[in-house]
């Protein structure tokens, strides 16, 4: 097999890619989505940091307060209210960037009201959260209180009703722990960093497995441009079914990578320069992640546009199908999103047409350790050189006009 | 004695149940022009493809310079039948990406590219993309991308087809000049006038068998008074040793049977008192000798 031939091919797919209106719309396509997810986060955090300079109202219905000498009761971030009514009037004002409320019950439920204001509620309620939090337990150890409500120094906030002028929202004690929702509700217990570099994780996944679509999409096209221009016979008598095959898909993948890398400095210039101004210096992933990631964003592209491939080289009628299937599976692995660490994950990591989709999203919500990167690349090792042999067997077959196609179809009688 | 270029020896095809080629055996020299003719459907293009190795043959191989046709990738230059250009491509880049899949270094594919499209008289289509091109444009392109690499070994499929008769004088020309350059030559065709200006031998296809094969003059020979042109007022219809008749108004052609004396059935229609103002043995051209294969077959 001549690399020179292969590359050669690559290239001229590349060049013949870039200069296409296309590719620049599916740059724009997936940057455009991801970016509004970021100006989503951009406009939460920057209401963030303007009501983070002020302070919480207090309502406080269950006696917890009173109980408590009153040079003890203060506290720099909260201002204690006598009445619901004045507290509410404080937040409509903005004198407060939200208030707290403690039912009469508290000490028994450990539920708790916290009241904010609409598109800033989430960060505001993230850092009132922690803070109600610590300060309860400041003070029911302050009052040295019984056994009965002694566990509420271990869990202060067992239950969350969130009251914002838009919505309505109550979270449970179930909502904090596990799955796909509860585990972005479970960010309430987290910083605005944690916030920030898990949904930079998600955006990632998002626009990784995107463009793992698009890239099938390209394969398509690809072929049939040989197939529409009749280039088969002239290619296959200039290189090797093999060089061919393979050209094709170090093509696309070359393609794709330049796809992902525009994507990704335009996402990181524009959404990670707000984050920056926001935050300051944020690692949002580790060189090991970085490097794990590459290799299973490469991997997924080589898998999918090889199969992709090898399903358009099968017979016409049953391509859109399998295409069709490649393009769910590819959906499937974003599923891997709601519980990464489980069985159905851990198995999608090794079974071939899942696998690099599946990595990928693992490595980018850390839960893929070591055993399965291991398992996973040796798999997807040994199934990509099947695939490209398959694929470059079949090549002449679907390329050269006249010829059957493999054998589900019937043989062409000719005479 | 000069090289043998390609050598196929017994080349079988089957698709499916219906055998398109029946033990082909063929031998080109340097500097030989090799014709396969044919009708549609006789499997001249699978003996092509097979030839260069594009499909594997059931049975039978092929050598070209010696080696299987995949390693000579490279010595090889092909005309499909099939016009198979990357529409959307300027003319010159598609011949230079040609090129360089076949081993030239891209200045050089774009030197050789120009004195092509030039001789050619494309030169001023280079910048041109291959869509906007007519058809015989397009062939003569095609027929560039096939002879860039000045290949040893050239298989052109139906090389004239959508060319204008000055088009086609002039490709006749440069096969011509390939040929005493010492390039082998396969080409298949339907117009049997041009294959019998170029060809110095040819292969005939019939339902994938050959069913004539050697040299023009060998060929003539074998059928020499086979057809007698005969002007007559009429003709008994159940003339011995006649195979056919053909009538173009008073003039007539006689097909005769192989074996058929053309005198002892001028004596017989003289006995049967019909009026003949001429008889003479007609000199087969490749068109009849290709109608009267088909028409025994």
């Amino acid at each position: 097999m001549s690399w020179t031939k292969t590359f050669l091919i690559a290239s001229h797919e590349f060049f013949a890619r870039i200069k296409s209106p296309v590719f620049y719309i599916l740059i724009l396509n997936p940057f455009v989505g991801s970016m509004l997810i970021g100006l989503l986060f951009g406009l939460m955090f920057a209401g963030a940091r303007e009501n983070l300079e002020l302070p919480v109202g207090l309502m406080d219905h269950s006696g917890l307060l009173s109980m408590l000498p009153s040079k003890e009761k203060g506290d720099e971030n909260f201002l204690i209210y006598s009445s619901m009514e004045e507290a509410q009037a404080a937040l409509r004002d903005r004198r407060v960037r939200a208030l707290v409320e403690i039912p009469p019950d508290y000490l028994e439920s450990g539920q708790i009201i916290i009241w904010v204001y609409g598109t800033s509620s989430w960060p505001t309620m993230v850092s009132v959260f922690n803070q109600t939090e610590s300060f309860l337990r400041k003070t029911i150890v302050q009052n040295r209180l019984d056994s009965r409500t002694a566990r509420r120094v271990i869990k202060p906030i067992d239950g969350l009703r969130i009251i914002s002028a838009d919505q309505v929202r109550e979270l449970g004690d179930l909502d904090l722990r596990g799955g796909i929702f509860g585990r972005a509700r479970a960010q309430v217990q987290q910083t605005v960093r944690f916030l920030i570099q898990t949904g930079a994780r998600y955006i990632l996944v998002l626009l990784l497995l995107l463009n793992v679509s698009i890239s099938i999409m390209y394969s398509y096209e690809n072929i049939s441009r040989d197939r529409a221009n009749r280039m088969g016979e002239l290619m296959l008598s200039t290189v090797s079914a093999t060089e061919w095959f393979a050209g094709k898909i170090l093509g696309v993948v070359l393609i794709m990578l330049t796809q992902t890398l525009i994507q990704m400095t335009l996402v990181l210039a524009i959404w990670g320069g707000i984050s920056w101004q926001l935050l300051g210096n944020l690692t949002l992933l580790s060189p090991r992640e970085v490097g794990l990631v590459l290799v299973y964003y490469v991997l997924s592209i080589l898998f999918y546009v090889s199969a992709s491939m090898l399903a358009i080289f099968v017979h016409p009628k049953v391509t859109p199908v399998l295409l069709d299937i490649l393009g769910l599976l590819n959906l499937i692995n974003a599923a891997v999103v709601v519980a990464p660490s489980s069985r159905i994950a851990i198995f999608m990591s090794f079974f071939p047409l899942t696998a690099p989709g599946t990595m990928l999203v693992r490595v980018l919500l850390k839960a893929a350790p070591w055993r399965d990167v291991v398992i996973s690349l040796g798999v997807l090792g040994v199934c990509s050189m099947w695939t490209v042999l398959a694929g470059s067997a079949v090549a002449s077959r679907v390329l050269i006009p006249g010829m059957p196609a493999l054998s589900i179809s019937r043989p062409r009688q000719r005479r | 004695m000069r090289e043998t270029v390609l050598r196929a020896e017994g080349l079988c095809k089957w698709f499916g149940r219906t055998q398109v080629v029946e033990d082909l055996s063929l031998e080109v020299k340097r500097g030989e022009i090799v014709g396969l003719l044919g009708p549609n459907g006789s499997g001249k293009t699978t003996s092509l493809r097979m030839m260069l190795g594009l499909i594997p043959p059931d049975a039978g191989r092929v050598t070209i310079l010696g080696q299987p046709p995949q390693r000579a990738r490279d010595r090889t230059g092909y005309l499909p039948e099939e016009r198979g250009l990357y529409k959307d491509e300027r003319a010159l880049d598609m011949l230079v990406y040609v090129g360089r899949l076949r081993g030239m270094s891209r200045t050089e594919a774009r030197r050789r590219a120009l004195e092509w499209m030039a001789r050619l008289k494309l030169e001023d289509h280079t910048r041109s993309k291959v869509e906007k091109l007519s058809h015989g444009m397009q062939q003569r392109l095609q027929f560039i991308a096939s002879v860039l690499h000045d290949p040893e070994l050239l298989i052109l499929d139906e090389p004239f087809q959508g060319l204008d008769p000055i088009h086609t004088l002039l490709l006749l020309q440069i096969l011509g000049e390939l040929r005493d350059q010492g390039v082998a030559i396969v080409l298949s065709t339907h117009q049997l006038d041009l294959a019998e200006q170029l060809c110095d031998r040819v292969a005939m296809l019939f339902q994938g068998r050959v069913v004539v094969e050697g040299t023009l003059e060998e060929i003539r020979q074998k059928f020499a008074g086979r057809v007698v042109r005969v002007i007559a007022e009429s003709l008994p219809p159940d003339l011995p040793g006649v195979q056919e008749i053909r009538s173009f108004g008073r003039e007539k052609k006689l097909i005769l049977e192989e074996q058929a004396d053309p005198d002892s059935i001028l004596r017989a229609l003289l006995e049967r008192g019909a009026r003949v103002d001429l008889w003479e043995r007609h000199a087969l051209s490749l068109y009849e000798v290709f109608h009267l294969v088909a028409s025994r077959a």
